[in-house]
Parts: structure tokens; sequence; C-alpha cells
């Protein structure tokens, strides 16, 4: 019988190759893959918890992610055919200038545990092509990363563009340069927080703010 | 008895480059200096110089003269012409986007996946960027013998960075941390060559940039991986040694003074009051000037301020915390030799010297 509790600690520890066998054995006993999803949810739930209070840093949330990344692969196909859709859309990148995607990945993960569909289109992201994924996927948000302050300028224009062109994504910029302060004044509609836990927060709370207006 | 002294050396009366490096020891200054450890170009000084980027970064001449408005427009006592990253992984063979003018060079790709990969060609100093690099110091040293020329360093956790990628170098972190010694050691030779070579060209100090912050690893990690080393580096490089680290540090700055870096570049996620007493009386400490939100969007009045803040929570230099952001407008930045100038003037206690304030003394947080 496959263990979940098992998985869910193969994960919050790293463990891929077991994580990977786990799941593999929950598919071939027929679990309901949204069941076992969410096992992997909960635990990168707790290591969420783990990095935000400095118990672990970003290596160990790193080889998490990529056990969670190897069995939710297997998942996936399993997921679209029983019609699992995720409650919220976003889009994810890093601007134009900023090759940095550590912090990007950690998020994108983050958001999809946490029931985002997230399209990640990549590094060095222009502004305008933010514009264009969104409409795309009909995006609720458009998460901006950066780790280079002398790239905020870009991501100024990224925001002024997403708010010009009548799309009704809002966005969401993180990444050590950008502060609540820092994203208002380059016309964000949110601070994504100082990390991938706060990331989801802050993704939901905008969110709520999305459900509330409309 | 004594001869009585009729002629005294007050108000400024020392070099910028006697000043720096007096700073960089916590010796006698006439004048906090103010520095750029870190790039301050800005697409303003490009222009009034008539150095683009992406030519200035392997052409000697245009790096010269673009690095030289630090100190000719912004009244710095120091140049540090290296604006890239990628001095010594260019060097090594790692793929480089040399990016636009408004725009930042980049590693275009991760060539390496095991440390027997990485090699130093015997060319390595023929190599474009290292040729620039130690040209603009030796046309910079002949140009201004008494400022201060800082180069700079990737030491090799950072080239790692660019050349193995972050993320799948902290993966190994986590897994095998044997790899990454072997990686740390293998990229060293190509990191202590390039500070040698800038020293011989005329730099008065290197600043060496390896990238352990808190905001990506735990202090242990330094201490475990790159404590030795730097007690070696720090020993072997061949003149005075500016440690950079970005981001939250506080908890391992004890850890850098003890790797015996001469001076720590920090930015402003730390404390400057916290910093002082972590860093003691052996370690000076240049920082921590805000990029986004106080050079790049804050107004002259604004710098001026925070710089008052940080000297008197006692830096021994004023420095911006990293690259300024390319479209950063000069004003706020001349405020900061501006600061240190009038800050200086007020605690020059017998004319000489400015006076060290206790860094006890008050609650202010710089930043």
């Amino acid at each position: 019988m496959a263990d979940l509790k098992r998985l869910q600690l193969a994960v919050e520890v790293g463990d891929r190759e077991t994580a990977v066998e786990v799941t593999q054995q929950a598919i071939d006993e027929a679990i309901p893959p949204k069941t076992v999803l969410d096992a992997m949810t909960d635990a990168m739930g707790v290591v969420g918890q783990r990095f935000a209070t400095n118990e672990i840093y970003v290596p160990e949330m790193l080889i998490s992610a990529r056990a969670m990344k190897a069995a939710v692969a297997l998942l996936e196909p399993l997921l679209v055919g029983s019609g699992y859709v995720a409650e919220s859309v976003a889009i994810m990148g890093t601007i134009k200038g900023d090759l940095h995607d550590i912090g990007k990945n950690l998020v994108a993960l983050m958001l999809r545990a946490g029931g985002f569909t997230v399209t990640d289109i990549g590094i060095d992201v222009p502004p305008e092509r933010f514009v264009e994924a969104a409409k795309e996927s009909d995006a609720d948000i458009v998460a901006i990363s950066l780790l280079m302050s002398v790239c905020l300028d870009e991501v100024e224009q990224a925001c002024e563009l997403i708010r010009r062109s009548g799309i009704r994504a809002k966005t969401l910029v993180g990444g050590p340069p950008v502060s609540d302060e820092v994203a208002a004044a380059i016309g964000a509609d949110m601070y994504g927080g100082f990390d991938a836990v706060t990331a989801l927060q802050s993704a939901r709370e905008l969110m709520s703010r999305i459900r509330t207006a409309a | 008895m004594p001869a009585e002294i009729t002629h005294r050396l007050t108000g400024e009366w020392m070099t910028p480059r006697r000043r720096f490096l007096s700073a960089l020891y916590r010796g006698h200054v006439d004048k906090i200096p103010a520095c750029t450890l870190s790039s301050v170009v800005t697409v303003e000084m490009m222009d009034l110089v008539n150095a683009p980027f992406p030519e200035a970064h392997l052409d000697a001449e245009l790096m010269a003269r673009l690095a030289a408005t630090a100190h000719d427009v912004l009244g710095m006592d120091t140049i540090m012409p290296v604006f890239h990253s990628q001095l010594e992984s260019a060097a090594l063979g790692g793929h480089t986007e040399w990016a636009e003018k408004d725009n930042w060079p980049s590693p275009s790709s991760f060539g390496i996946s095991d440390p027997s990969q990485v090699k130093v060609p015997p060319d390595y100093l023929q190599q474009p960027t290292m040729v620039a690099v130690t040209g603009a110091i030796r046309l910079l040293r002949q140009r201004y013998p008494d400022v201060a020329i800082v180069g700079k360093v990737y030491g090799p956790w950072s080239v790692a960075y660019q050349m193995v990628g972050i993320e799948d170098f902290l993966i190994e972190v986590a897994l095998d941390g044997d790899k990454v010694r072997r990686y740390l050691d293998a990229f060293l030779p190509a990191c202590l060559i390039s500070a040698q070579a800038q020293f011989e060209a005329g730099a008065d100090a290197i600043m060496w940039a390896d990238h352990t912050t808190g905001d990506l690893c735990r202090a242990e990690t330094y201490r475990d991986f790159l404590l030795e080393m730097h007690q070696h580096i720090t020993q072997s490089i061949g003149g005075p040694g500016i440690f950079h680290c970005c981001g939250k540090t506080i908890d391992r700055i004890h850890l850098f003074a003890e790797a015996g870096w001469d001076a720590f570049h920090f930015e402003s996620q730390v404390d400057a009051r916290e910093a002082r007493v972590a860093a003691g009386e052996r370690m000076a400490l240049i920082g921590n000037l805000n990029n986004p939100s106080l050079l790049y969007q804050g107004t002259y009045d604004d710098v001026y301020k925070v710089c008052w803040d940080l000297m008197d929570a006692g830096v021994d230099g004023l420095a911006p915390e990293g690259s300024v952001p390319l479209v950063t407008k000069k004003e706020p930045l001349q405020a900061i030799a501006a600061a240190a100038r009038d800050w200086s003037t007020l605690h020059r206690g017998d004319g000489q010297f400015v006076v060290r304030p206790d860094a006890a003394a008050s609650t202010v947080t710089a930043g």
C-alpha cells in the first residue's frame, strides 16, 4: 500500500528517489492523483514554514522542490485526465536584464503547490512579453521576479504596459530589491514578499482582492 | 623640550588614495571616504564621456574613462573599473551575453557540471575581459596617481554560480559537499591570478565577492566551505582585500573578520550599528546605501541624511550597496561625497582627523 506519509516525508527532506517510488506505487494502486498531490502540497507547506523560520535555507528547499517536481511529473497526465483544474492562473518570469531564476523557480513551485496553474515564461523577459503571455493564458496574476535592483526600471515598464493594455491580470513583484514601498512606487499591484512562502500568501491575498472586486 | 608646532595639516589634507587606504585599516582619516566598490556608472555618465556599454566592458580606454566619472563627476575617493561580474568566468570560457547600453552582461549558458571540467587556459590573462580590466587599471593609475583604484574579483563560490548555475550549485551544497569543495579548489587559481594581475596593474585594493548570503544559505555554509579558503586568500592576494557579500549577513560578519578581510562591503539589509559590533575593531565596514529605494528613487537630501546616519553608526567608508541601476540620476549619488565632506568637517576634532563615533550612541537604522 502506497504510504503517503512516506511520500510527504520524502518531499520534506528532498529524497527524490523515494518520492518518485511512492508516487508510482500510488498511481499503480489507483489512488486519486489529487490525493497524492495534496500530500506533496502539505509537504511543501512544511518546507515553506521551515524556510520562513530559517530552519532550512535555499539548498534544502531546492532539493525538496526537485523531489516534488519529479513526482508531479508522473502525476500530471493523470491530473489532466481527471479534470483537475487549478483555481487561479499565474504567469511567472524574471525581468529583462536579469538571468536569475532561482527565486522564480521556488515561487512557481509554491504557487503550484498552493493550487495555481503557473506558466513560467523564463528569464530575461522583456516587458511586452509579460503582456502577451498574460493574454494567452487569460492570467489572473503576472508575477515578476528580479534579483538585481538595476532591473527595476524594466519592471516598472512591465507594470505600466500591463496596466495600459486593458487585460485583467494584476501584477505581483518580488525579489531582494523589492519592498512594499518599491512595489507601490513602480506601479505593481502587490509586493510578493521576501521569500517563496510569503509569495504564495501574497498571491492568495491578491486573488482575494480580485474576487472581492469582481 | 619638544619644539613648538608652527604649521599643522588641517581640513582635507589627505589625498583620496591615502584617505581610502588608511580607512581600510581603520586608521586616522581627515574625512570618511566616499567609495565605489561596485559599479556606479549610469547611462548618463556613458553619454557624458562617450563610453557606452557594451563596448566599455572590453575596451580599456572606454572602461577607464567611464570608471573615472566616479571621481570626476561624483567626487568619490575611489575608482573601480569593473562594471560587470563576468571577469573571471568569461576568461575561463564561460559564455557571456554582453547586452546593450542600458542593460547588464550576464552568463548566457552554464557549461560546467563537474569540477574536472574547469581548466584555467594558459592564455587566461590574455583573454579580452582580463586585458580590458588590467589595461584600464594601468591607465587609471597613470592618470589618477592620488585616487584609490579598486579592482574586483569574483571568488570561486560566485564563479561557480555563474558557470555551474546557482540552482545546480546550491543543490550540490545540500547533497554533495565534497563536490562543492572540488569546485571551489578548481576555480580558486583563476580568481587568485585575477587579483594578483590587478594589483600588478596598479590597483590599491581588491574587492573580492563570494556570495554566501543569508538570503541563500546558512552562516555555517560560509564557515564550512569558505572560511579556511578565505584565510588562505587574504594572505595570498598581494594587497588589501575588501570582502563583498550581498544581502543578509549579520550572522556571519564575525566569520568574515576571522577570515582576515581588511574590510567588508555590506548591503542595506544589515543594520550598520549591528554590523559595527559584529565586525569589532579589526575589520573596516564600507556601505551600505540602499540602491532601489534610496539611490534610485530617493532625492539628494534623502541620500545626504542617510549618509550622516551611517557615519554616526561608525562605518569607515560610504558606498552604494551594489551596482546602481543604470538610470540612477547623478544628483543623489553626488550627495554621498558631499555628506562625507560635511560630516567629517563637523567631526574633525583636532582639525586633522575625524573622531570615530561611539557605535552604541544612536538607534537610527541606516538604509
